[in-house]
């Protein structure tokens, strides 16, 4: 398993979730890990968005259905104001409606609620440091949306291709690495990657679809 | 029972009566009677074969009045000498001329023994000049106090040699009248026969665009007919002996009047085969005998029987017509009765001067009904193809109309066929989702609830079952996925949702899933029953089987009925299932899902446990 690089650096971590319990476990688990420090906690997008401008941290775990809109809006703003903020979205099923829309939107990963402490905290890090979970579902519906003769901004390379394949058949990227002869962190590359030209081509097509509709 | 007279009905009766007037007038009255004193009427007549008045022995001349209709057939004699004395004062008119509005055939004119001039042939074929005026102009300085014409008359058949009317006068005088004769005789009828040529390869060409109307066919043959019998008229030499001529020239018009009769069977649609075989059969047998070609015989059979007989079929005709008429009401019969009646009119006068029972000097007059009756044809031809246009038009709006009809019914149905299937769907997947939810997660809950009822209940099991319906419910929510009909993704999710139990468990697992072709149809109900087999599998081997290893497994393979199959394997080198867990309830609801999909579980005890689930490929899947 790859290991962050700058090992040593703390990474701050902003957490936006509206159910005071499940804000009040993350927050915890930021808190008690020695590599994590709470950046802010928030459970409204008016809050979350004034800390975020003020201060972009290293990794935003966001809630989308939030009381005062959606958590899309702050994946945006992060995306618009060109911060290094990873971001993960926090969710209860992590069915591909939802992660899709927050992977076009700018988002390089997911939570599950329900997963454990340790769970989360790896997967923290690992985003930080670069990873970006997948799963087979969404490495389906990625092949379909990256088909060969779709009109697209960005296309993907035979390898990026190829990473997707696996994935949609259940490998995970450790296994993957070790069919391909790639390391670890390489593969956690080309998925986030993938992640970056779908967000590419959706704004594209959100462009486009503004242009269409006289809107900008 | 007699239709009241429509107005159309009584106008075309008045033109009728009009046309009829307007042409027998034209015909008889309407060229000026020339002035008496150039009119010969006096002549002495020598039957003679001679060809020069010097030839003549004047001995046998005896007086004849002029016009001499008789002379010929009462003497038995093709060849006849005219000597006529003639006064020399002309009033000082040096242009003089001879002047004879009919001869039978043909003559030719000396004046004091010096000829003047002929009509053509006078020996075999001798020229016809029956309609054809004769003009001999000569100078009055050659005249003398006393003069003799010599007019030497020639023709084919005793009957039909004649000399009549004889005028000598001024060339001007006589020429004006010779020219209006022969317009009346000759350019008439031959334009009119010329149209009707015409209009006889106008509508063979009709015919041949349109075969199934015979209509046509027969008008184009009838009136070649017709045009063959009319060009004796104006014919000058004839194309065969004059027997065979004289044969087939009646012949022509009572085939034409058959090919009327047929025509307008057609044209009016309900006809008697049987009426229709018996003219044919009448006209056949009534044409024997000018099989007898003998010229006499047929000139009498030609006219006194022949003609009269067919004059039948024209009777026929017209009652035909008005039944027609009487039944349909369609007024484009009352145009065909008139012309048919006008064909009687003309063809009577023509038939009376042909038995001699009018004069022979009266006019020919069937090409006027020619005329009116191609006009009245064409006339209601066009009617007939206008009508047909407005129809195929008529039908061509309905026809659009009703495939708008059609095309709107069948839309409104298939919306409603459609909102009906959505229905259905709809009604359907609440229905699976209810009974997923019930069975699975809300099973847990409550068994749950029931449990802390009971007493106090350690919280890792609580959060171990609460982890549990957790995962069902993904798995619910997963099998809704469209991507997760794809079977390595429905096993890669299912791998993922397992991942805390797999990464908890002692055991070893080797992936070893590759690309499935994919099951059409599959449906997420297929989905979460595939998943919950395997879910089954990978658990019992997880907890029961002990084993070092767990291998999933994907294979395609052709089934002993020659179809494709998928077969996913979960495969433990663990101890087995036992012989009492066999038929418990776990494996029993595997092969119960695995019913519900269409395919087959399989359980093997070797080295281990191999769980084999073969799904088919094509078979039409059961989606309930």
């Amino acid at each position: 398993m790859t290991i962050n690089q700058s090992d040593t650096q703390t990474i701050r971590v902003m957490v936006v979730e509206d159910d005071p319990i499940i804000l009040e476990r993350l927050s915890n688990i930021v808190r008690n890990n020695d590599r994590l420090l709470l950046h802010t906690n928030a459970s409204t997008v008016a809050t979350a968005k004034t800390a975020l401008l003020n201060n972009p941290p290293d990794v935003l775990l966001v809630d989308l259905d939030l009381p005062d809109g959606n958590g899309l809006e702050l994946i945006q703003l992060v995306h618009d104001k060109g911060y290094e903020t990873a971001i993960m979205v926090i969710s209860v099923f992590g069915d591909e409606w939802h992660i899709l829309k927050a992977i076009a939107a700018g988002a390089s990963g997911y939570l599950l609620k329900d997963d454990e402490s340790i769970q989360i905290e790896t997967a923290i890090i690992d985003l930080a440091g670069g990873g970006a979970p997948i799963s087979p579902s969404i490495a389906r519906h990625l092949m379909k949306h990256f088909r060969p003769e779709e009109q697209l901004l960005e296309k993907l390379t035979k390898r990026e291709q190829q990473v997707l394949q696996k994935v949609a058949k259940g490998y995970t990227t450790q296994e993957i690495a070790e069919m391909e002869g790639l390391s670890y962190h390489t593969v956690a590359t080309h998925v986030k990657n993938i992640y970056r030209k779908l967000s590419v081509n959706s704004r594209a097509e959100a462009v486009f679809e503004a242009l269409k509709m006289n809107l900008i | 029972m007699l239709r009241p007279l429509n107005t159309q009905y009584l106008i075309w009766w008045i033109i009728l009566l009009a046309y009829v007037c307007v042409s027998f007038y034209s015909s008889y009255f309407w060229i000026p009677d020339l002035l008496g004193r150039a009119e010969i009427k006096q002549a002495s007549l020598i039957e003679s074969e001679a060809t020069s008045p010097e030839q003549l022995d004047l001995n046998l001349k005896q007086k004849v009045s002029l016009p001499d209709w008789n002379s010929a057939i009462n003497r038995q004699t093709i060849s006849l000498w005219y000597l006529i004395p003639l006064q020399g004062d002309f009033n000082g008119t040096l242009k003089q001329a001879v002047y004879l509005p009919r001869v039978s055939q043909n003559v030719e004119v000396f004046l004091n023994g010096k000829w003047l001039g002929d009509g053509g042939n006078m020996v075999n074929p001798i020229t016809r000049n029956r309609n054809n005026t004769l003009l001999f102009n000569f100078d009055s300085s050659v005249m003398r106090a006393n003069n003799t014409l010599a007019i030497h008359l020639v023709g084919q058949h005793k009957s039909r040699t004649y000399l009549g009317k004889l005028y000598v006068g001024p060339v001007d005088q006589l020429r004006e009248h010779a020219e209006l004769n022969n317009y009346l005789r000759i350019d008439l009828p031959t334009a009119i026969t010329l149209c009707l040529l015409l209009t006889s390869i106008l509508v063979s060409v009709l015919w041949f665009l349109r075969p199934s109307d015979t209509y046509y066919l027969f008008y184009s043959v009838f009136s070649a007919l017709w045009v063959f019998h009319d060009s004796n008229h104006f014919i000058r030499y004839i194309p065969t002996p004059l027997t065979l001529w004289e044969t087939l020239v009646p012949l022509s018009f009572g085939t034409a009047m058959l090919g009327v009769a047929m025509f307008l069977h057609r044209t009016v649609g309900t006809y008697s085969q049987k009426v229709e075989h018996f003219l044919i059969a009448y006209i056949a047998l009534l044409a024997l005998p000018f099989l007898n070609q003998d010229l006499d015989w047929i000139l009498f059979y030609a006219y006194h029987i022949w003609s009269p007989c067919i004059t039948l079929i024209g009777f026929y005709l017209l009652y035909y017509l008005h039944d027609a008429h009487r039944k349909t009401g369609e007024d484009r019969l009352i145009l065909l009765s008139i012309s048919g009646v006008s064909i009687m009119i003309f063809g009577f006068n023509d038939l009376l001067l042909a038995i001699e029972v009018i004069p022979k000097q009266s006019p020919y007059m069937m090409h006027f009904a020619v005329l009116f009756t191609v006009i009245t044809i064409i006339m209601t031809l066009i009617s007939r193809f206008i009508q047909s246009i407005n129809v195929v038009e008529h039908y061509n709006q309905e026809l659009q109309h009703e495939i708008r009809r059609k095309t709107d019914d069948m839309e409104h149905s298939y919306q409603q066929v459609q909102q009906l299937t959505r229905k259905y769907t709809v009604a359907e997947e609440r229905q699976r989702i209810m009974r997923d939810i019930h069975d699975g997660i809300g099973g847990q809950l409550v068994a749950m609830l029931a449990s802390m009822d009971a007493g106090p209940v350690n919280q890792e099991h609580i959060k171990s079952n609460l982890k549990a319906a957790l995962q069902d419910l993904r798995m619910v929510i997963d099998s809704l996925d469209y991507e997760a009909e794809d079977l390595p993704t429905l096993l890669g999710m299912l791998r993922m949702r397992l991942h805390d139990q797999l990464s908890n468990a002692s055991l070893k697992l080797h992936w070893q899933v590759d690309d499935l072709p994919r099951i059409d149809n599959f449906g997420p109900a297929n989905v979460l029953n595939t998943m919950r087999i395997i879910q089954e599998a990978i658990t019992n081997a997880i907890k029961h089987s002990y084993a070092n290893n767990l291998t999933i497994l994907t294979s395609e393979f052709i089934g002993d009925d020659q179809m494709p199959y998928v077969c996913i394997e979960v495969i433990d080198d663990g101890c087995g299932i036992e012989e009492k867990t066999r038929n418990g309830r776990g494996l029993l609801n595997m092969k119960k899902r695995a019913d519900l999909i269409g395919g087959e579980v399989s359980f093997t005890n070797g080295n281990g446990t191999t769980v084999r689930l073969e799904l088919p490929l094509n078979k039409q899947l059961d989606t309930t």
